[in-house]
């Protein structure tokens, strides 16, 4: 009657464990960057570099530095990154909300999809300038450009990822006699998790990019004017650090949100680790 | 029958009279009951004239080779299905309308039945959420799963037990709703005959612990008559219950004694020979 004398040891089986290369692999990753950096300086250096509008690696650092010192910089990043942070979980919320009608109800799946489709199309740049005419050179208007371009892959995903629930798990809901809440809390959205989340990666690169290219064109604040402005005044170091730490910030809320997913929903991410374990 | 009278006597509705002569006493009953699928090429039917009842504390077994539609009568019983218009099914006396509080089942595929992302724990606590307050809910949730031997296994996921094992969590999430019927749908029919034999002898002691009814679906001889106290061979198409064989076997059951028994040899042969008779 006890369960360990069923089958011992599945428990250890089943977690799967990481080689230590693998532990350290993301080290291999840095060598290729590192190279590149001392070769840039190297070539920069020596006046092998034909282009004079293109900074040295210490140039960029030192106006990184001096950018960071005088508060411009990090005032910058804090504008764009409020404006994409507020507009991708508006428009991430939006898209679920969406993504789940369009799942569940056939009626709004069949009157709405056409429109879905079409608008989904449309460039979202292409829309930067109607809300500056609609929402003026305003935090609104970054924000709603933010948002647009969240909504459209997390509705999609959240929609196929919906129809992802299970016959038997729809006999479960019933048997069990669970309210419609429950179902779509404990059901629908948890079987549409892992395919959410890959639109919430990408709906969240796409809201960088956008509030950064509607202050380009937009709003004079934030990541993009600064590079406009360095560029009207020439100085080619300070782009180069705005540009390279808009990378390093996107990598970092990538991370973020994949971490928080870990750390939220444990289960989901054992379940697919353990799958792929399996495939190997 | 007498097996079945005798503990229907002692059970809480304790009913003196035969159980044929009050519905209300029975757990089940169901009279010229049919289901039609509609195919392109015309109506199809499944089930004809389906006739029968069970008392309660009574385990029935529905007995019958692949694809007669015995899963179909099942899921009538549980409601997730509804049978042809006139067919006549009642559940303690009132006509069945769909999923009943006091009914549980427990499906034959366990993997795609369970939640995946849910620890063994909430996979059991799933028909309580919102019903029950957390103390008590964890308090049931213990005791579930002390039943079927899984005390020590509440904080693993699905994925990491063996089949068995997920199959006694599917168990413990039905008893954890304390139900006065457990519909089953050949739970044990993926398992090793070793595992098979085990479940078993446990799910016979589960039911001598709770006094749930149980209606069993199998296409296994040998395991409807060693866990039954009546067996329905379900049989032809369109299928109806063809013999019914009361189990006057000794309680507790064992996997050895029982199974020599000249009257366990006797009814076993009997089942054979109605299904041989059936398939000439």
């Amino acid at each position: 009657m006890t369960a360990g004398t069923v089958t011992p040891g599945t428990r250890a089986a089943g977690r799967p464990g990481r080689r230590p290369a693998a532990r350290l692999g993301w080290l291999a990753g840095l060598i290729i960057p590192v190279v590149l950096v001392a070769a840039w300086q190297l070539a920069k250096s020596l006046g092998a570099l034909p282009y004079d509008n293109v900074p040295s690696p210490l140039q960029i650092w030192d106006s990184a530095v001096s950018l960071t010192r005088s508060g411009q910089l990090p005032g910058d990043f804090g504008h764009t990154l409020a404006a994409c942070l507020l507009g991708w979980v508006i428009g991430s919320a939006v898209g679920a909300v969406a993504g789940i009608a369009l799942g569940l109800s056939r009626v709004v799946w069949s009157y709405s999809m056409a429109s879905v489709e079409v608008l989904r199309s449309i460039p979202a740049i292409a829309f930067i300038p109607i809300a500056v005419i609609v929402f003026l050179q305003s935090l609104t208007m970054e924000v709603a450009i933010a948002a647009w371009v969240s909504i459209w892959p997390v509705a999609v995903s959240t929609m196929t990822g919906v129809a992802g629930v299970t016959s038997a798990h729809r006999d479960l809901a019933a048997s069990l006699r669970m309210s419609w809440t429950a179902r779509v809390t404990k059901l629908v959205l948890p079987t549409a998790l892992p395919k959410m989340l890959v639109a919430l990666r990408l709906g969240l690169s796409g809201a960088l990019v956008l509030a950064i290219v509607a202050e380009i064109v937009g709003n004079p604040h934030g990541v993009g004017y600064a590079l406009v402005n360095a560029q009207q005044q020439a100085q080619p170091a300070e782009m180069f650090a705005y540009v390279l730490l808009t990378g390093a910030v996107g990598v970092a809320l990538n991370a973020l949100l994949s971490l928080a997913y870990r750390r939220l929903a444990p289960g989901f991410h054992l379940a697919e680790t353990a799958r792929r374990g399996h495939g190997r | 029958m007498s097996m079945s009278a005798a503990r229907s006597a002692q059970s809480a509705q304790g009913a003196q009279s035969m159980p044929a002569a009050q519905p209300g006493d029975h757990a089940f009953s169901c009279s010229g009951l049919f289901v039609e699928y509609q195919l392109r090429t015309g109506p199809l039917r499944v089930l004809e004239d389906v006739a029968f009842s069970c008392a309660p504390g009574e385990f029935v077994s529905i007995l019958g080779p692949s694809g007669t539609g015995k899963t179909t009568l099942l899921r009538i019983l549980a409601g997730l299905l509804a049978p042809g218009r006139g067919s006549s099914v009642t559940f303690e006396g009132a006509p069945l309308t769909g999923p009943n509080e006091g009914v549980a089942i427990v499906f034959q595929d366990y993997r795609s039945s369970l939640l995946q992302w849910r620890t063994v724990r909430k996979n059991v606590a799933l028909g309580l959420e919102g019903r029950v307050a957390a103390a008590e809910r964890a308090e049931r949730v213990d005791a579930a799963l002390d039943l079927v031997g899984l005390s020590d296994r509440g904080n693993d996921y699905p994925w990491q037990l063996s089949g068995g094992m997920q199959q006694r969590v599917q168990i413990a999430r039905a008893l954890v709703m304390r139900p006065r019927v457990l519909l089953m749908d050949e739970p044990f029919g993926a398992l090793d005959a070793m595992t098979k034999g085990q479940l078993q002898d446990e799910l016979l002691r589960v039911r001598e612990v709770t006094g749930a009814t149980v209606v069993f679906v199998t296409h296994d001889v040998d395991e409807a008559v060693y866990l039954s106290d009546r067996v329905l061979v379900l049989s032809g198409s369109p299928a109806r219950i063809t013999t019914e064989l009361a189990v006057d076997l000794p309680s507790p059951r064992d996997q050895v004694a029982t199974k020599e028994d000249p009257s366990y040899l006797s009814i076993r042969h009997s089942v054979y020979q109605v299904l041989k008779g059936a398939h000439q």
